[in-house]
């Protein structure tokens, strides 16, 4: 690292990004904090008393609880099952299921708990068929309450695990478990005392993300829980502060985000705790290509059951949506002359706030994908070619950015940017336009672009840009002739996936929104929660064809970037 | 390949971009001209119906709908109006006491649409600063599939044959159930006694009436409570649904639309709710399953005239003054909040 004399815009662009840091992330927590715990501007306990036992929302703070713990382990067995049967055998279709098992992730989780409802609702398509087949009188199976949240929480989230998983199990050096078969032990017996162990870190890693993320859901536990009286924390952050009859509600509700925040910040250590002891294990760089556990007999059934499980779990949840949304009515049987495109035809043509909607997400997803994958590039540069004092500072500004908004859930953050910004600050006046949208997207979503590029520069080999130095290139130059073209692909993705949730946010969304700001997520949610059943199956397909779009263009981007 | 793909994801969002940002034409001189903005509980499709059609009618203005269930909209429209600042310039929803409250501040304007000489003197609240367009209830409907013999009134609903089939709107989200509920704890017939054998049996309280009549009509629930057109809007899509006005007395929900005394453009605003009083506002309405008010549109077939439906009395006083307290104990009693 080279050492140099601080120039005056090195401090400068050091105090703005300071200013900037705190004005996003400091001050508005620090605000939600102080509103936490005052009632008229008295310090008060009182807003945190409802979810000590006894409390009123002490049933919520355990359903919270109870949902993220079922879901975790729900969702990480289902993970290591498949991570292990698509990494580690030869199944056939490895690449196809790798696939498709992602994909309801893209898919946005209050959209998935309302196709769901189209399966095991009480007449839901699953629940009629399983009345039919076993001549029941009732439905078996209610969606509504915490079983629904917890199911469906699970399968919106199992794919993250997966990633993880897969990849730990496609680099751990297959020769451990190859030694204790040759030395006599099964292959379950193998996977149960080496494979499983070694895996432990990567195991506790996705378990935190998957719990992180099932608490701070807000999507499926409203559209799920509440019909079932099965509230948690972040539907009852959104009654106090979207419903009156509390003069308290703000205060109560930024309690709760507060309780949220410091479960997300729990998280946070405990997944660096794992990711420090990964290093330890072998996982390590790419071992020799790993043998293949041969299934034997067992491939073409292990086959026909994941090719189930993608049909039952995947594409049934889309087919329902898109049965509803050609229906005519519902409650009217599936012919022919009950068929329509009605539905589709007055979403595109005949619903102004659908098409603003629609307008107003497009425009911030491109916004603030374009805006924070800058800001990463800049602070990531900084870092990598910085003087080194503030290189330092570049540093702990991306490992900072690129890991607490993670653990913030997206409620505390719409609590935090209301208190922050309901009254004009330096006679700015956010609260109730677009901007207060594209700040909180950017404080969320910051972290994507800020950990993709930052991998890739680590990845380039400092001579490539050392040599261009010592042939007389200045900084800038190398740094846009060697680098940039170089993580070039990884930069596109990391804006893609930005663009992909901010596209269809909803938690953050559905506390910001303003008329005339609508996002896509929010009517959805909002239309969905009217009761326009066929209408919000016709917006859910048109949603899911955009997203799933946006990941076939990321996946082309990856795939080239793998190539080079 | 991957740039034919890039270039056809970036097309259709671009195009959807398009499609989103287009501005209206100026208006011509002396016309109406302008943008308002309607803060309504009215179902979305139903009301953007009207709207368009106002729009199609008055080129050059846009009336800009903000929907959400009454209770939401109201928490909202009072947050804006403490902060200083609303963008709702007409208002339109069930919370006949808040409006009262809003007509006695000076909140709303008084207004004076040509059309209001054809409404009963009664659809003309506060001295013209409100007005009923057209008149709904909140009834019992219930799916013909699952119950052919049909039922008769509020009792059905806490018949213990139908546990767990009972279906009502929130009063978190619900104008209507909020007035239900305010209208039948003052009752002596029902109390808060009706609403524990509510609870008891189960019913889901979720949501606002119209996603009750859905799923009326899907047979997720056997019967519920919804509004008498939401009902009559499935019954002419062909769903398997019925209703009766019960026998014990309908819930009439007052909807009042008025217009804000903060509005930029009065002018727009009472020429919008002039269009929902006149002949072809009303007819539109009407087509929707809506009970007209207009003395020169006749009553659709299959309507009941508003004399012959037996209604409860509701004390909008009471009302007011209990809101928070009805709103906590219904959720205490039914386990949601």
């Amino acid at each position: 690292m080279r050492t140099s004399t601080v120039k005056p815009g090195t401090v400068a662009a050091f105090l703005a990004a300071a200013a900037l840091l705190f004005l996003l992330y400091i001050r508005p927590f620090i605000r939600l904090g102080l509103i936490a715990f005052t009632r008229d501007g008295i310090f008060s306990w009182e807003n945190l008393r409802v979810i000590l036992p006894g409390g009123s929302d002490f049933r919520a703070l355990m359903n919270s609880l109870l949902t993220g713990t079922a879901t975790t382990l729900i969702a990480v067995i289902i993970a290591i099952v498949l991570a292990y049967l698509l990494a580690r055998t030869n199944v056939p279709g490895a690449r196809f299921f790798s696939w498709v098992f992602v994909v309801p992730y893209f898919i946005p989780p209050f959209i998935t708990a309302f196709a769901w409802t189209r399966l095991f609702g009480p007449v839901g398509y699953y629940n009629r068929f399983l009345v039919w087949l076993f001549h029941l009188s009732e439905p078996p199976i209610s969606i509504y309450g915490a079983g629904g949240v917890i199911a469906v929480s699970a399968l919106y989230t199992f794919p993250v695990a997966f990633l993880i998983l897969r990849k730990a199990m496609m680099q751990m050096d297959s020769g451990l478990e190859e030694s204790a078969r040759i030395s006599g032990a099964s292959g379950i017996r193998a996977a149960a005392d080496i494979g499983i162990p070694t895996l432990l870190p990567s195991i506790g890693a996705a378990a935190v993300i998957v719990f992180v993320t099932s608490v701070s859901m807000f999507g499926i536990p409203a559209i799920l829980g509440v019909p079932g009286r099965f509230v948690v924390l972040t539907t009852r952050i959104y009654a106090y502060v979207g419903s009156f009859g509390n003069p308290w509600g703000f205060n109560i509700a930024a309690g709760l985000s507060l309780v949220l925040l410091v479960t997300g910040a729990l998280g946070l250590r405990l997944q660096q705790y794992f990711i420090r002891h990964e290093r330890f294990v072998t996982v390590s760089g790419k071992s020799s290509a790993a043998t293949p556990v041969s299934l034997g007999r067992y491939r073409w059934p292990v086959f026909a059951a994941l090719l189930l499980a993608t049909i039952a779990g995947v594409f049934a949840p889309i087919l329902a949506i898109l049965v509803t949304a050609v229906s005519r009515a519902l409650g009217l049987s599936f012919t022919w002359n009950n068929l329509t495109l009605a539905h589709f035809w007055r979403v595109f043509s005949a619903m102004p706030v659908v098409t603003r909607a629609l307008g107003n997400s497009v425009l911030l997803g491109v916004t603030i994908s374009s805006l924070s994958s800058a800001v990463a590039i800049v602070v990531v540069f900084v870092r990598r070619f910085g003087a080194q004092r503030i290189a330092r500072i570049g540093a702990r500004l991306t490992d900072f950015v690129g890991s607490v908004p993670y653990a913030v859930p997206g409620m505390a953050i719409g609590i935090a940017m209301i208190v922050t910004w309901i009254r004009p600050v330096l006679g700015v006046r956010l609260y109730n336009t677009w901007w207060i949208l594209a700040v909180a997207y950017l404080v969320r979503f910051m972290i994507f672009p800020m950990r993709s590029v930052d991998a890739a520069v680590r990845a380039v080999d400092g001579s490539l840009v050392e040599a261009a130095r010592l042939s007389g290139a200045s900084m800038t130059r190398s740094g846009r002739d060697i680098l940039f073209p170089l993580i070039r692909p990884s930069v596109v993705s990391g804006w893609i996936l930005v663009f992909m949730p901010a596209l269809t946010e909803l938690t953050l969304s559905i506390l910001l929104y303003s008329p005339g700001n609508e996002t896509i997520g929010v009517t959805a949610y909002n239309i969905i929660q009217e009761g326009l059943l066929p209408v919000a199956s016709a917006l859910a397909i048109i949603i899911i064809v955009l997203v799933l779009l946006a990941d076939l263009a990321m996946r082309r981007i990856t795939t080239a970037a793998e190539g080079l | 390949m991957q740039k034919t793909i890039v270039f056809l994801v970036l097309t259709v969002f671009v195009a959807a971009f398009a499609m989103a940002s287009g501005a209206p034409e100026a208006a011509p001189d002396g016309a109406l001209g302008g943008k308002i903005t309607l803060y309504t509980s009215e179902t979305l499709t139903d009301v953007q119906l009207y709207a368009s059609q106002f729009e199609k009618l008055n080129p050059g203005t846009t009336v800009e709908i903000f929907r959400l269930g009454t209770t939401e909209l109201v928490a909202r429209l009072l947050a804006e109006q403490e902060a200083g600042e609303t963008s709702a310039d007409v208002i339109w929803f069930a919370d006949m006491a808040l409006f009262g409250d809003f007509a006695a501040n000076g909140d709303l304007l008084s207004i004076d649409p040509p059309e209001a000489v054809n409404i009963p003197a009664q659809y003309v609240y506060f001295g013209g600063k409100a007005y009923e367009t057209r008149l709904i209830y909140q009834v019992v409907a219930y799916n013909t599939n699952l119950i052919p013999g049909g039922v008769r009134g509020w009792a059905d609903l806490i018949e213990p044959q139908w546990r767990g089939k009972v279906g009502s709107a929130s009063p978190f989200s619900s104008g209507a159930t909020l007035t239900q509920a305010a209208t039948l704890v003052n009752d002596d017939r029902f109390g808060w006694d009706f609403y524990e054998q509510l609870a008891a049996n189960e019913a889901v309280v979720s949501g606002g009436n119209g996603g009750i009549a859905t799923k009326i009509a899907s047979g997720e629930f056997a019967l519920g409570l919804t509004i008498d057109f939401m009902a009559r809007a499935q019954m002419a899509q062909g769903a398997p649904v019925g209703y009766v006005y019960q026998e014990e007395g309908s819930l009439y929900v007052p909807t009042p639309i008025g217009v804000l005394s903060s509005t930029g453009n009065p002018d727009l605003a009472e020429a919008f709710v002039n269009y929902l009083l006149s002949v072809p506002g009303q007819l539109q309405q009407a087509s929707r399953g809506y009970l007209p008010v207009n003395r020169n549109v006749a009553l659709p077939e299959g309507m009941t005239p508003a004399d012959d439906i037996g209604i409860l009395t509701t004390d909008w006083e009471f009302m007011r003054n209990n809101r928070e307290e009805i709103l906590t104990t219904f959720g205490e009693t039914f386990g949601i909040n």
